[in-house]
């Protein structure tokens, strides 16, 4: 269960999506952001849908794959809708019960708020599911460059970030490895009431911290011994350069951008 | 003690259809018996062992504890009750107690066993694996690796399982530590402990103190049996990625040469009797 958080781990294809520069990408990513969260009507939520999907199958990512790494916030989902739904307030009640009163206006309200956070995870995952970590890295580098003027650490925030990324799905397999070794000793995390359960998290969570400390050790060390110093005069690998898709997609997501906010203030003066 | 019946597990990963980690095993583990089980990486060792002791429910196929078939039960670890210990690879990391002495009670405590009981099972525990009273109180966390391989194996001792499971035990221990950590398997088998089954990589480790061999190949089982049949059929090995003991080999070169020792040296002290009774005629 623990293996199915796609968050953070790279799908590895050739497609359109993989081939653009991961500044574009993340600034596309930004763009996205700012549409999901203005959507307030149907023609919107229409547009970031389409938007998301089209992003889906230029990506050549499988549907499977996005869909299993929805899994872990799927409970958040149901949950805040149906937070949304009964206590979502206002006029026009379908029916009551109880203190609880459902409302044309909170069913709506409880539909958008999921599908805004699905397209949000959508949308983040799909950029770490079609960039490399270290291609990831460079970019977010590059983004933070000019915050240097300012004192910004912006190699060292870079590179922590994408050590973090890396460390997911190897911490995620050690859990795995930890929770059955204490299964194997009468650990019990699946039957028993809620203080059971939180006892039970004792034996997985300090062998756990105890090994990402561990990791984190051996990893400094391994920098280290290979002379890191840090970003001062690192030249870098893999050059980025902005190809024709690239500008072809920032001029799409200007163009999404746009209509956005012209139709979101249009919508208001109205 | 322990039946496998044409099992076969299949890990749900990203590959299309899965990744068959195994395919149609069977075993058969007699009460006394030890066994080692050999294969290639990769070769689904780990995932047998975590099937044999109920972590994992197989795809298809029947595990049968003393006649009882456990895949039927609703938990297969619980339906065991403790009675077969596995000790993974590197347990080191799973130590998690402030003292030594907690951390080998964990698992009697989770049986329900009452205070004095889980320190008496402790205790012995740690006498078995070499530990003196002097590592008692000890933080698990300030000992060596090869202590704490040792504090981790009496964590499953102290369970008093009739079935021993282990995973690699030898993997990155001394020489001395290795015969010791073996030594001690040969002692316990025979006391609560009924029978044991490991893992190992080293074919001299397996001809040495196994009486059975298991070779797994790609998720299947090739061969089993009595160690000196199964180290007898070095071509089977070979394609296995496998090989005989170094000893063994050392025979067959000497054979080869046009001398005449009988195939069935698998140890030192096998070797050193053949080659000491030839040279003196
Ligand atoms: N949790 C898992 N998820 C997906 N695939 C797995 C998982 N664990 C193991 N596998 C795969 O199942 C197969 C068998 O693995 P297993 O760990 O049983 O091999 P092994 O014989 O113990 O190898 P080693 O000697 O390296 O320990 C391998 O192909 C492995 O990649
Ligand atoms: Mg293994």
């Amino acid at each position: 269960m623990l293996r199915d958080i796609t968050i953070g781990q790279y799908y590895n294809t050739k497609s359109f999506i993989h081939s653009l520069d991961p500044r574009c990408k993340i600034i596309s990513l930004a763009v996205m952001m700012v549409v999901i969260f203005m959507a307030s009507s149907l023609a919107e939520y229409a547009v970031a849908i389409t938007v998301t999907c089209l992003i889906i199958i230029l990506s050549k990512v499988e549907l499977s794959y996005i869909l299993k790494g929805m899994k872990p916030v799927w409970l958040l989902v149901v949950f805040t809708a149906l937070i949304n739904v009964f206590m979502g307030g206002g006029e026009r009640v379908i029916f009551s019960f109880f203190v609880l009163k459902v409302t044309e206006e909170s069913v709506y309200l409880a539909v958008s708020m999921m599908l805004r956070v699905i397209l949000l995870v959508t949308v983040s995952t799909l950029l770490t599911l079609t960039t490399s970590p270290t291609v990831l890295t460079t970019g977010i580098e590059k983004l933070l460059k000019p915050l240097e003027k300012v004192k910004f650490p912006s190699h060292e925030v870079a590179m922590m970030m994408s050590i973090a990324l890396r460390f997911i799905p190897t911490l995620t397999e050690e859990a795995d490895k930890i929770i059955k070794a204490q299964a194997a000793r009468g650990n019990d995390i699946e039957s028993g009431g809620m203080t059971k359960k939180i006892k039970g998290m004792i034996p997985l969570f300090v062998p756990l911290f105890v090994s990402a400390f561990r990791r984190a050790d051996d990893l400094a060390m391994a920098m280290e011994c290979r002379n890191y110093t840090g970003g001062v005069n690192r030249t870098s690998y893999k050059r980025l350069e902005y190809k024709k898709g690239d500008w072809i997609a920032y001029i799409f997501m200007g163009a999404l951008l746009a209509f956005t906010v012209i139709y979101h203030t249009v919508g208001f003066l109205l | 003690m322990i039946e496998l019946e044409n099992i076969s597990y299949t890990y749900k990963d990203n590959s299309p259809g899965g990744n068959v980690a195994l395919d149609d095993v069977s075993l058969k583990v007699k009460e006394g018996e030890m066994w080692g089980i050999i294969g290639h990486t990769g070769s689904g060792k780990s995932t047998l062992l975590e099937i044999m002791s109920g972590l994992l429910r197989p795809n298809s196929g029947r595990v049968l504890f003393k006649g009882e078939d456990i895949t039927e039960a609703k938990s297969p670890i619980s339906a065991l009750k403790g009675k077969v210990g596995l000790v993974f690879q590197y347990p080191e990391h799973q130590l998690f107690e402030e003292s030594v002495i907690k951390d080998i009670s964990f698992g009697p405590k989770n049986m329900g066993c009452t205070e004095d009981e889980c320190i008496r099972r402790a205790r012995e525990a740690m006498r078995l694996v070499g530990l003196g009273e002097e590592f008692e109180n000890l933080s698990p966390f300030e000992i060596s690796g090869g202590e704490k391989r040792r504090v981790a194996i009496a964590g499953i001792l102290a369970m008093e399982p009739e079935v021993l499971i282990l995973d690699e035990p030898a993997a990155g221990l001394d020489p001395e530590g290795r015969d010791k950590l073996f030594d001690m398997l040969v002692k316990i088998k025979g006391t609560f402990c009924k029978s044991i089954i490991f893992v190992s990589h080293s074919m001299d480790d397996v001809a040495l103190y196994a009486d059975k061999v298991m070779v797994m190949n790609k998720g299947k089982c090739i061969t089993s049996g009595g160690v000196r049949e199964v180290f007898g059929e070095r071509e089977l090995l070979l394609e296995a990625g496998l090989d005989v003991p170094q000893v063994a080999r050392l025979i067959a070169q000497l054979n080869e040469k046009g001398h005449s020792f009988t195939d069935a040296v698998l140890t030192v002290e096998e070797a050193f009797r053949a080659i000491y009774d030839k040279l003196k005629g």
